[in-house]
Order: structure tokens, then sequence, then C-alpha cells
């Protein structure tokens, strides 16, 4: 029941957006407000909502950042092999 | 006095002294600060016991400490609580308590950049800071550090930056309003103890910060999902949920927040522009041999005075003589009302030392207050001192004549920060004084030699008076009565 009524009180605060992401944010809301004994700071509902949003594009970011070092390296790579035979030539 | 913090009353009588519990310590059920015969000590509860024993056997701790990210600490005896610990801790102690109110701004953003770093390697090891103040950081032997042992939690997957919004408030509104509209908005953090309101920093930074995309997210945007509490402000990105496991702020998204937030920081810079005091040094009247000739009464004072741990030097500028004190590895603060200058004294101790010397902001007409819960929360200046040696080299002219403030109180202040004094006296005839008297009426009849000796004799004892060659003023060295 106390699920229940937590998931609409969130769900009431993004009225007006499309259901279905709603739901999706409402639930991880949900579940990011449950927090551990431990946590004594309010998290703020703002602050986590931005994150939530964010979450998509950060995570892309972080992707496309190791793609573009990976390909960095295995171009320093192949020319690092380059200069190691150049020095076994000698 | 045993040093467990216990003391002998007779045979088989233990007296356990009093400990007493820090006025900032309070917030956070995990744990509190609490000083027993001096000694700094940190109780941990038996709820927060399984995140230390992670803190320390993920290997975070060591790792934190190497990296001087984190203060050192030992484990003591948990008797020396007054209530029930699970341990006790007794952390390196930080010679000098500062405030993010009282740094410049190169100061907060590493302070910003050391939170974000600890953030990073937490997560490494399965752990995130649960808060993210800037009043948990203090500047311990040169670099910004962590002092809050307790600060971290376990990462659960899934879940957004707790402290996400604290971060935001204590360092990214006022970094931008530093950086963007003035370095002295730093001062403004006293009042607000949480950190700056991010809807008021937004609405004060100008237009075209809205043009730095991460500064447009976690300030501008930031702040309108706060105002609306999350309603209507920022739609949700049809992004969310794009991670395989719906509506997840995934481990990567995580650390894709903190990527973000240093790039932020980093990119937020601030110079010091060309200011009366920065170019003090260069512009004053002073002689190159009446400089030397200050430097070696200083050092002469300083020879007489033999060993002290901590000092004080009021009005600094850019913290030329303060090193001189410092280099003797004596705690030293360089306070200055300049945020140009202190930002100069920073940048040259992070290249050249000494970690001793810690710049500071400070105006001594309206020195830093009493503030926080019960106006106990955060130490006012008197409160951290007092100190050994106070150095007010070129000052006394700025408060007695800038400031009207009577030669008397001077001296009573002066004597209540510091037991030793080193108190440098321009008279009338310097051409500094006449410069400040030019646009004003001369209504100091008592400011003279005579009178600032009358002045200080009533609560200081002159051990020594020399004059500076080649220039009209003198230096003292004075000890305070009682």
């Amino acid at each position: 029941v106390n699920i229940r009524r937590e998931s609409t009180s969130y769900a009431d605060m993004f009225r007006g957006i499309h259901w279905s992401t709603n739901l999706t944010v409402s639930l991880l809301l949900l579940v990011v407000l449950s927090t551990p004994a431990s946590a004594y700071l309010d998290g703020g509902t703002g602050s986590l909502f931005v994150q939530v949003v964010l979450a998509g594009v950060l995570a892309g970011l972080v992707m496309a950042k190791s793609v573009w070092f990976s390909i960095k390296d295995g171009i320093g790579r192949i020319f690092a092999r380059r200069t190691g035979s150049t020095h076994s030539d000698r | 006095m045993g040093s467990d913090g216990s003391s002998r009353a007779g045979p088989g009588l233990r007296i356990v002294t009093a400990e007493k519990r820090l006025h900032s310590s309070f917030r956070d059920p995990s744990g509190y600060v609490f000083i027993r015969d001096g000694v700094v000590y940190r109780h941990i509860g038996h709820g927060y016991l399984p995140h230390y024993r992670q803190l320390v056997e993920s290997g975070l701790y060591d790792h934190l400490v190497k990296l001087r990210l984190l203060i050192p600490h030992e484990e003591v005896d948990p008797g020396l609580s007054g209530a029930d610990a699970a341990l006790v801790l007794k952390p390196e102690r930080v010679r000098t308590i500062s405030y993010p109110y009282e740094w410049s701004f190169g100061m907060l953003r590493d302070a910003a950049l050391a939170t974000l770093s600890i953030q990073r390697h937490a997560l490494e090891r399965g752990m995130v800071l649960k808060d993210a103040s800037a009043y948990n950081i203090q500047f311990h032997r040169g670099v910004p550090t962590l002092i809050d042992t307790l600060s971290f939690e376990p990462y659960v997957e899934g879940k957004p930056w707790i402290a996400y919004r604290q971060f935001c408030q204590h360092f990214v509104a006022p970094l931008a309003l530093m950086s963007l509209v003035d370095a002295r908005f730093g001062r403004s953090l006293g009042l607000y103890l949480d950190g700056f309101p991010l809807d008021f920093a937004s609405r004060l930074c100008p237009r075209t910060s809205w043009l730095k995309p991460w500064l447009l997210v976690h300030l501008h945007l930031h702040a309108r999902a706060q105002q609306s509490r999350g309603l209507h402000a920022a739609r949700p990105s049809p992004s969310v949920g794009s991670q395989g496991r719906p509506g997840s702020f995934s481990r990567q998204s995580l650390v894709g927040l903190i990527d973000s937030l240093e790039s932020l920081v980093k990119g937020l810079r601030w110079n010091p522009p060309k200011t009366t005091w920065r170019d003090y040094y260069a512009e004053t009247n002073y002689s190159d041999q009446a400089s030397e000739a200050k430097r070696r009464i200083v050092r002469s004072y300083l020879d007489l005075l033999g060993p002290i741990e901590r000092a004080w030097d009021l009005g600094a500028n850019t913290a030329e003589f303060s090193r001189l004190i410092a280099e003797r590895g004596v705690a030293t603060v360089a306070w200055d009302i300049d945020v140009a200058a202190v930002e100069i004294a920073y940048r040259r101790i992070k290249e050249q030392g000494p970690e001793a010397l810690l710049p500071l902001v400070q105006d001594l007409t309206n020195p830093s207050p009493g503030i926080g819960w019960a106006l106990k929360e955060r130490d006012s200046l008197v409160d951290r001192g007092p100190v050994d040696l106070v150095l007010a080299l070129a000052l006394v002219h700025h408060l007695a004549i800038g400031n009207n403030v009577p030669l008397t109180q001077v001296a009573q202040h002066f004597s209540q920060l510091g037991e030793y004094l080193v108190v440098e006296f321009v008279p009338k005839e310097d051409s500094q004084v006449q410069r400040m008297l030019k646009s004003r009426e001369d209504i100091f009849e008592d400011y003279s030699r005579d009178g600032f000796e009358e002045a200080f004799g009533e609560t200081c004892e002159i051990l020594r008076r020399d004059a500076v060659p080649d220039s009209e003023r003198t230096l003292y060295l004075m000890r305070r009565r009682g």
C-alpha cells in the first residue's frame, strides 16, 4: 500500500509528461529515495530528477570517451610498433 | 594526565575527563567529533561501523591517504568517548581550521576538484561520498584534504548521487559567480551555510553563461528543476532508460556525472586583476634597502622568540613576510582582505611551498563571526585564536585612519589575537598616510609614535623598538601583559 502511495505521489510531480516516461522516472525515484539508514542528506527531488533525466546522456558520453581513447590507444600502438621495428632494425 | 584522556586522582581511582563535542558536528548520525585534553577524536557509532570497515578493507582509505586526499587517523581506545562508541579515531590534527568563505577562487576550485577526485576513487572501490560539503575540506599541509572520514557509504547500483545538490550549491554556484561575475562572491558563502542557492546564482550569472553546456545543465536547469520540484522545467529525455535497464542511473551515468562536473569546474577560471594590493610591493615607496632591513628586523625578532607553533600575519598582502615565519615550520596564516593577493599567495605556495603557510581572505574591520546553528557551528576569527605571534606590518594606519579605530582598541584587539605582537607603525609623515589624509580631514590627533606606544603600552610590554632604515617607519616587538 505504501509503495503504491509513494509511486502515485512522485507520479503527481510529473503530471503532463508522457505516462511511460512518467512511470519510469517515478519508479526510479522510488528506488532512489528509499536510501540506506546512513544517508542523512536530503538529495533534493529536483536534483535527483536532473540526474535521472541526464542519465542516458552522461552514460553515452562516458562510452564515447572510452571508444575515443581505445581508438587513440590503437593508433598509438601501431606507431609504437613501427618505432619498435625501426629500433630492432638497428 | 594520561595521554589516553584520563587522569589518576589516587590509587585505584580513575577519573575520566569530560569530552567536549564540537558544535559543528551534529548533522550526521554516523558519528561526531569531540575534544578531550586538547586532542581531537572522532566517535563512530555502531550503525556506521560496517561502512567504515568497507572503507578500510577495500583499500580506499590507504589509497586516499597516500594521495593526500583524506586525513590520516589511528584507531584508539573506544572508551575515550563518553558515549557508546563502536570505534574512536584519532585523526591527524589540522593546525588551522578555515572556511570556504575565507578561501580564494583557486582554493575553492581545488577543493571542488579534490572532492570529485575522492568520489571517483571511492566509486572504483564500491563506495560513494554521501555528502559533498565544502566544510568537509580543509587545507592540511598545503593541500585540500577531506577531514570527514565518515563521508563514505556503499555504492548502490542504479542510484544517483545523493550529494549532487550539495556539490552544486557548495562548489558549482560560488565558483561560477566568482569566475564570471566577481571573485569577491566567495565571501557571501558565509551567508548560506549549505551552499549558494542555485536559483539565486543562476539569476546573477551573465546570460553568456547559458552557452556553457555543463553550466547550463548543472546550474541553470538544475536551479529550475529545484524550483519546480521536478515538475515541468526539465522534460525527461528519451534517453532515460536507454542503458538496458529501464530508468537506471547506471554506474556509467555516475562516472559521466563526475566527468561533467570536473569538466565544468576545470573550465571555470579566474586570474587576479591588477589591484592596489597586488602591486603593493612593486608600487610602495619602500626602497629595496628599507624592505631588506625590515626583513632583517623581523627575522631577528623571530630569533628572539624561539620556538613557536602558530602565527597570524594580519594584512599579509601576498604573504611575503608570512613566508619568513612559515619557513621555520610555524603554522602561519596570511590573512588579507584582497582576494587577488590571497590568490597570488596561494598559487605561489602551491608551486614553492612552504606547506605551513595558509593564505586566507579576511576583512579585519569586519572579521569572520561565529555563524550557523546557535552561532557556534563555524568559529569566529577570535575563537580560532589566540596564536603565539601576530604580525601586523603596515596595517595600523589602515585601521586607525582608514577605519577610524582608536589606537587603544587596535592594541586591545591585537592582544586578544596573540601573545607576541610584531607591529609596524607608519607615521603621518609617511607618503602612504599622506595619501590617505589627502581626501579627508585629519581628526587623528593621537596618531603619533608617542600615541602608539601609549596605546599599546596599556596592554603590552614593548620588548624591542627598531627604526626601519631609509624610511619613517618603526617596528615593535611586544608581549601581551598577563
